[in-house]
Formats: C-alpha cells, sequence, structure tokens
C-alpha cells in the first residue's frame, strides 16, 4: 500500500521560552563538540 | 479539525496484510517470517553495517574481552527503546520522522535536523563503501569494482517500483549478517571467558581515555544512530503499518535487536584473537585489514567469511542509509512522491536521492589515499554526536497527545528515553573535548 501523502497538515507544535531555549543550547552545545571532533579528526590526519 | 486527524487516520487505515488464520503450521511460519522482515529488523541489521562491525573488532582487538561485550549488549537495548518509539510515531501518526519535525517544529528546525541527517548518512555511507571495497580486496576485486558492485546495488532497490520487493532484498542480504557468527566460531571463544567478561563487568583501569572513549562512543554509534529514526518511522509508514501493527511492529524490533546484538557480538569476538596474540593492527594495510591480520589465527575460511561478512554489513547499508536520506528529502519537499512503491518517474527527487548519495559517497572512496579507516572509526563518532537532537524531537513527540492520542510514551519508555539522551550526551561531549585536548600535547 502506498503511503498516503493526503494527510492534513499538523499544526506547531507551541514551545514555551525555556522550552526553546533548551533545544538552541542543546543544538550550539552539539555544534561545538563536533567542530572539536572534526578538529581531532583532521589533526590526527595531518 | 485539526484536534482529531491523526487518530482518525490511525484508527481507520486497514492493517497490514496478514493469514486470516493462524491454525495451522504453514500460517504459524507465515506470521513468524512476517515478524523477521520488516522495518525493525531491516533497522537493526542495517546498522550492524561496515563501520560499526569494524568498530566492534576494533573493540574486540584493542581490549579483548571484558567491558566492551556487556557494552555492546547495553546499547542493544538502548537501541530497542529508541526504534520502537520511532516505530510507534510512524505507524500511529502514518508520517515519517522528518515530516513530523517540519511541520511540529517548523522549517528552521526541519531543515537543521534533515541537514544532521543527509551529513551523517552521506559520510556513513562513504564507510559502507570502504567496508565492501576492503571485503572484496581480500578477495582480489579493485576498488573500482567494489564502488559500481555498490552503487548497482542501490540502483537495483529503487528498480522494481515496490516497497515489499525492496524489503525482500534488504531481507535476503540480511541473512548474510549472520557470517559473523562463523568468524566468531573459527576464533574458538572459551565460553566461560565470555560468560565470565558478562557477569563480572567492569571498567577498564588501564586504557588510555581518548582510545576507549573514542571505542566506547563508536560502539554507541554503532548501534543508535540518526539514519535509524528516519528509516523505521518511514519505512514503518511506507510499509502501511497502522496503530493495529504495533504490538507485530514491537515484535520486529525486538527481532532485530536480538539479531543484530548476535552478529554485533560475533564482530567483537572474532577479533578478540588479535588482543590475544598482541598483534598491531598498524602493520595492515587498509585494504584488507582485519580479515588479512586474522588469517594467520582463524584459517583461510574463517577470514575469507569476515571479508564476506564486510561486504554483506557494507551492501545491507547501502540500501537502508541511501533510502534513509531519500525518505527525509522526499518528505520535506513539497509534492515530491516518497515512496518505494512509486515509480522513478513519478517521485524522481526520492529515487534520484536513493541513487545519487550513493554514487556520492562511492566517488569519495576512490580518491586516492583517502584515510579509509580513520574515516570509518569517526562516521559512528559523527553519528553520536549529532544523536542527542533527534533524540530530544522523537523524546517530545513520542509525548504529543495531539499526533499520538492513547499511543503517547509510557512512564518507563520516557525515564529509559531521557537516560539515553543523557547518556549519550555525555558520552559524545566527553569524547569530544578529551581528544581535542590531546591534541594540544
Amino acid at each position: 500500500m502506498t503511503r498516503d501523502r493526503t494527510l492534513p497538515p499538523l499544526p506547531p507544535m507551541v514551545l514555551s521560552a525555556s522550552a526553546q531555549t533548551g533545544l538552541i543550547a542543546l543544538r550550539v552545545f552539539l555544534g561545538v563538540i563536533t567542530v572539536m571532533a572534526v578538529y581531532t579528526f583532521v589533526h590526527g590526519m595531518a | 479539525m485539526l484536534q482529531q486527524p491523526v487518530t482518525a487516520y490511525a484508527e481507520t487505515q486497514i492493517s497490514i496484510e496478514r493469514p486470516a488464520s493462524r491454525g495451522g503450521a504453514f500460517n504459524r511460519l507465515a506470521a513468524a517470517a512476517e515478524i523477521l522482515v520488516g522495518p525493525g529488523v531491516l533497522a537493526m541489521l542495517g546498522e550492524n553495517d561496515g563501520p560499526s562491525m569494524l568498530s566492534y573488532a576494533t573493540s574486540g582487538a584493542s581490549y579483548g574481552l571484558g567491558f566492551f561485550l556487556p557494552f555492546i549488549l547495553l546499547t542493544f537495548a538502548a537501541a530497542y527503546v529508541v526504534q520502537e518509539m520511532a516505530m510507534r510515531l510512524g505507524a500511529v501518526t502514518g508520517r515519517g520522522y522528518g515530516e513530523l519535525v517540519f511541520q511540529r517544529f517548523g522549517k528552521g528546525w526541519g531543515w537543521i535536523s534533515v541537514g544532521d541527517l543527509v551529513l551523517t548518512n552521506l559520510v556513513t555511507l562513504v564507510t559502507e563503501v570502504i567496508a565492501i571495497r576492503i571485503g572484496m580486496g581480500f578477495f582480489g576485486i579493485p576498488a573500482w569494482g567494489a564502488v559500481l558492485s555498490a552503487i548497482a546495488l542501490v540502483a537495483a532497490g529503487s528498480w522494481g517500483s515496490r516497497y515489499s520487493r525492496w524489503e525482500r532484498l534488504c531481507a535476503g542480504l540480511a541473512v548474510f549478517n549472520a557470517a559473523f557468527i562463523g568468524v566468531a566460531w573459527f576464533a574458538h571463544p572459551s565460553a566461560g571467558a565470555v560468560a565470565a567478561s558478562i557477569a563480572t563487568w567492569s571498567p577498564l583501569p588501564d586504557a588510555a581515555p581518548a582510545m576507549f572513549l573514542m571505542l566506547m562512543v563508536s560502539n554507541i554509534g554503532a548501534t543508535v544512530t540518526p539514519w535509524m529514526l528516519f528509516f523505521q518511522q518511514s519505512a514503518s509508514v511506507d510499509k502501511g503499518m497502522t496503530a493495529r501493527d504495533l504490538r507485530r511492529g514491537r515484535q520486529n524490533t525486538a527481532a532485530g535487536a536480538v539479531l543484530a546484538a548476535i552478529t554485533g557480538c560475533a564482530a567483537f569476538i572474532a577479533a578478540t584473537p588479535l588482543f590475544d596474540n598482541h598483534i598491531d593492527m598498524s602493520q595492515y594495510g587498509e585494504g584488507t585489514g582485519f580479515a588479512e591480520a586474522l588469517l594467520p589465527l582463524i584459517g583461510r575460511h574463517g577470514a575469507g567469511l569476515f571479508a564476506l561478512g564486510l561486504i554483506e554489513a557494507g551492501a545491507m547499508a547501502m540500501l537502508t542509509i541511501s533510502a534513509s536520506s531519500a525518505y527525509a528529502v522526499g518528505e520535506v519537499v513539497r509534492g515530491a512522491g516518497c515512496s518505494f512503491d512509486l515509480s522513478p518517474k513519478n517521485a524522481p527527487l526520492f529515487h534520484g536521492t536513493n541513487l545519487g548519495v550513493a554514487a556520492l559517497a562511492g566517488a569519495i572512496v576512490l580518491i586516492p589515499g583517502a584515510p579509509l579507516m580513520a574515516i570509518a572509526l569517526n562516521a559512528n563518532l559523527l553519528a553520536t554526536i549529532l544523536m542527542p537532537a533527534a533524540l530530544v524531537f522523537l523524546l517530545i513527540m513520542s509525548n504529543d497527545k495531539l499526533v499520538m492520542g492513547a499511543h503517547v510514551n509510557g512512564k518507563w519508555t520516557n525515564r529509559l528515553g531521557i537516560a539515553i539522551a543523557v547518556l549519550i550526551t555525555l558520552a559524545g561531549g566527553a569524547y569530544a573535548v578529551v581528544g581535542f585536548l590531546e591534541t594540544f600535547k
């Protein structure tokens, strides 16, 4: 059975300010450690 | 109108086809086969891919039986908790992960999620081609032959325009994941030592922090990764699963976790003779690696099976990870077809992404002098580092009563899910910081 692509779109979830801040903080943290890991990888290759 | 649409969707859809009666032996066999062929098993065995098997083998070769064997078992238990949520979310809502993130959290978070996925998938696909190249290299097949085979396999998956056909192709390949059980058999592990390592699980006192953390994080990334969430949720939708199929979906996911844990641990055990015999893996070239190193210890048949297992692991994951990218891109582009049931003419973006990412990964592997083993181990690290973001959205959506209705997470699923997200974040962060600081020594 082909997946149903005619489902109505869902409304956006309303996130509290603290939830938004938490998500952004997590994202920034993950971005920083990703850069550190990539630097370590590139440094190891040099 | 928007308060009930998803529950209504889940409850009005017909269930996936199944035998009408469970009376005869044939029907019981058919029911068992149905549990073994599904998105849960494909996701779990698909994640027993090239870099994962190389990661398990590197752990076995570096530290022998001990800390990592029970640790690997624990990661598969965590994988079940996460994948069950993804399956439930897909079956109940009729929507893929990317689609749901876009609709519930907006385009910004949606594109970030899909961007993470496409990046980790591309790096992982490169490592799948590496695994196929290493495996085929053992049998004397040149690199270009391995790359062409990998791309042709993904093209074959798109051919036929049937999800069921694609699923059977994956399931047929997945059977050969058991090759690693054969390799472990040739390694003649002591049953007592294996049991003792599980029963007396304790930290490794003499392990160098950076190497130990790298393998620990790499093993987490070998079992719990973003592509699995996207894939299992989307494939559950593509298969036509609904809320009525949750029990079967859980059985399928649990069967996948058990099968993948057995073969993953087998790859780990198969490499422990290298630790026992103090073999330095750095002396082996990246063309044949473990199979060549194991050759004098477990014989030609065992080493050949290891190489075959690597080819299977890479091939199976080529199919599922390419599909994961295609689902993600197809779901977020309005009006694009997004199913293996649609022909390439009717879903050009879906099939183009499926084949395009595989071809790009193949081209990268053919770059002369590329550090193949280092890329393979680091692919899992990247997956682990980026996993917490995907897990947080999964947890929020699994508790979203608007879309999940009565099928929201239970108390224990939430506790376990949060614990897994926190531990993965801490492990990824610890590795990144320790590894980074070591570069200044």
